[in-house]
């Protein structure tokens, strides 16, 4: 009934010459949303500040070229090298999961102390 | 969000409702003082929800931590009801648990907590209700060190449940309109008595049941907020600078005697009412078209009373109708006493007097024939329990109370969650706690069957436990559980069969330490019964004894590691 999913995209780092800390949750775990928690992947050395990690755990089996399609297009147009984002979803729309990763990132900035 | 208030001016304002329980939390305190205490980052899922392959959340609906108001160190939790409906599992309620003994060691200025609750999440039962009983206990050993507890409600699930005991356990609650208390949900009630009793889609009489404004001029709640979070946190400042640095005087006897005399004199009142109009037209000097719209300082002052007039003392009421034992009770307290050791009388759902046991006289206070647990029942063992307390106030060895709890679980009844049962039980609660702080042991004897709300509220508070053979814990009915999960009964009852954080059964208590022992049919009882006497501990320990017990290993473990959290931070 759980479907898990694991994606390594190519990204723009987050932030050049400055150790990524801070960790943010963004989203409740309801049905047609989702939680996102934001974290460095320092810990993981085979995972170059170039790559953004993304995993999800979601509850709608099925979906993976739509999630691949949505994820690769954030990675492609948001600096997210060097983060990992971790997903609960409960069959958020396509459309959702883009907003929240956008919010996610920004809002893993502002923790940062960087605005966008 | 934007919106026009009264006199049409345009006024931003952030819903306290719509907000998230980290907006909350963060609206309420001041600045960038909000640290968490196990944060999502640490991960602590309910391992229960993956198990049945649904939805886990990285902070299991709750988050716990740290901060300042107006200056001042508090410690806070709030449940995401939007998560499960804010339901309570076992990390969960351990989360809470651990906050609430750091509160004990460290004597913040006060403990604000943050309910929007369903109560016990159905796919953890067992679990979640022995963890609210810890939050009960938890909550209650606060009180009693004098550090004040605040409830603020006006979130979408409102407090219902174990849950809505619980906000009545603490000093004081506020509520917006919008926020909803009390025991039985609507749908509860109405799946299991049906439409007539309960119409769960009638909105407008769900909130006139249950709502801030019912609940506020019932005098259940301290003050009607408005649904704004500004509003939340500028009450929540005003209450801070309030109350006493020396701390608050715990609940004394005389304390609960009035309460006790209050909500006689509410049953007495409102004997006969069903909707929450009636209430609401004796307590307001405007009408319900003026109820209906007044912001909250309207409402505040449009309240003339929040209490039913006292004309009279009836301290004595439980006694009425009394009368010797049936054939059948007349056995089973020969089996448990010893022919001739006992004087037990009994009132409909009711069981009272003394007995003799090995280790001496005790106080015999409980229920039978399956009681449904409403406010007369209720009642009626709070009244004997003070009683027992009065009785003994000069003795240097109060007698123990042997607290019998049968029970089908609390009664499923709309004019009973009007008046407030959900704040009734907890009434009940805070009596047995004090006979326990005034030196009585507690022995529960669960016999025949002990379900939610009624046995939370007396047996669950006993410092031993002990299950008679045969008999049955369990949470809720299953067709009713069905509805709320909104997992179909087959499914279910094929669940039951396999997990012991789920299934009904004493022996699943046994196994996650809330019950502390099963006799058997062997078994002499008057010895049983002798042993635990000589056994009986006035600290919880049933999350120890869960995870010693291989039924619930992570209780202890994380209310422990929010606790050290905590306390890194003196």
């Amino acid at each position: 009934m759980m479907e898990h999913l694991n994606f390594q995209l190519p990204s723009t780092p987050a932030i050049q010459g400055q150790k990524l800390k801070a960790d943010v949750l963004c989203g409740i775990v309801s049905s047609g949303n989702l939680e996102i928690l934001v974290e460095p992947t320092s810990g993981d050395r085979k995972l170059t500040s170039d790559i953004c990690l993304v995993i999800v755990e979601t509850a709608a089996e099925g979906f993976g070229e739509t999630w691949q399609a949505v994820l690769t297009q954030f990675a492609e147009t948001h600096a997210a090298g060097g983060l990992s984002f971790t997903l609960n979803d409960v069959g958020a729309t396509p459309a959702v999961v883009a907003l929240r990763m956008a919010q996610a990132h920004e809002e893993w900035l502002a923790a940062m102390g960087v605005g966008e | 969000m934007v919106g026009c208030n009264g006199g049409g001016r345009v006024s931003t304002r952030r819903s306290f409702l719509e907000a998230s329980a980290r907006e909350r939390v963060r609206s309420l305190l001041d600045p960038h003082s909000f640290h968490e205490f196990c944060p999502p980052s640490e991960r602590l899922v309910s391992p229960h929800l993956a198990q049945l392959s649904l939805s886990q959340a990285f902070d299991d609906g709750i988050v716990t931590g740290r901060g300042l108001i107006t200056g001042q160190k508090v410690l806070i939790a709030a449940q995401e009801g939007r998560f499960n409906g804010g339901s309570v599992g076992e990390i969960h309620g351990a989360k809470l648990v651990g906050l609430l003994h750091a509160a004990i060691l460290q004597k913040p200025a006060a403990v604000l907590l943050l309910i929007d609750s369903g109560g016990v999440r159905l796919h953890e039962a067992n679990a979640g209700i022995i963890a609210i009983s810890e939050i009960a206990r938890a909550i209650l050993d606060v009180r009693a060190e004098g550090i004040p507890v605040l409830v603020m409600l006006g979130g979408s699930c409102g407090a219902f449940g174990g849950m809505g005991i619980m906000v009545r356990l603490c000093h004081s609650v506020f509520m917006s309109e919008e926020g909803r208390l009390s025991l039985s949900g609507p749908e509860v009630i109405e799946t299991v008595m049906g439409r007539d009793e309960f119409d769960s889609k009638d909105r407008a009489l769900v909130w006139r049941i249950t709502g801030g404004k019912l609940r506020r001029a019932l005098g259940e709640v301290d003050k009607l907020v408005d649904d704004d979070l500004a509003a939340f946190r500028n009450a929540a400042a005003d209450w801070l600078k309030e109350q006493p640095a020396s701390g608050l005087a715990p609940l004394s006897y005389q304390d609960l005697c009035v309460r006790q005399e209050t909500l006689l004199a509410r049953r007495a009142e409102f004997l006969n009412t069903q909707d929450g109009r009636e209430i609401l037209a004796q307590r307001l000097t405007i009408n319900e078209n003026q109820w209906t719209l007044a912001n909250s300082d309207e409402f505040e002052t449009a309240l003339n009373r929040t209490e039913s007039e006292l004309t009279q003392m009836h301290l004595d009421a439980w006694k009425e109708g009394l009368h010797d034992l049936n054939t059948e009770d007349q056995a089973f307290a020969d089996r448990l006493f010893g022919p001739g050791q006992h004087q037990l009388q009994y009132s409909d759902y009711f069981v009272v007097g003394q007995a003799k046991t090995l280790q001496g006289m005790v106080h015999v206070i409980g229920t039978r024939d399956r009681a449904p647990i409403g406010m007369d029942v209720a009642l009626k063992l709070s009244g004997a329990v003070l009683a027992a307390i009065a009785t003994d106030q000069n003795s240097s060895a109060p007698l123990p109370i042997v607290m019998i709890s049968e029970t089908q679980g609390q009664l499923l009844s709309r004019h009973d969650e009007l008046l407030g049962l959900n704040g009734i039980l907890a009434h009940v609660a805070l009596c047995v706690d004090l006979a326990r702080r005034s030196g009585h042991r507690l022995i529960t004897l669960i016999r025949q069957e002990a379900v939610s709300g009624g046995f939370l509220s007396f047996g669950m508070l006993g410092d031993r436990i002990c299950a008679l053979p045969d008999s049955q814990v369990r949470v809720m009915d299953l067709r009713a559980m069905a509805r709320v999960t909104k997992i179909p009964l087959e499914r279910l009852e094929g669940l039951a069969k396999q997990s012991a954080v789920f299934a009904p059964g004493a022996e699943n208590y046994v196994r996650l330490g809330g019950v502390h022992e099963q006799w058997t049919i062997e078994q002499d009882w008057v010895e049983a019964l002798a042993l635990a006497l000589d056994h009986c501990s006035a600290v919880d320990e049933r999350s120890t004894l869960g995870a010693k017990r291989g039924g619930r290993h992570l209780a202890a473990s994380v209310a422990e590691r929010v606790k050290q959290q905590a306390l890194a931070f003196a």
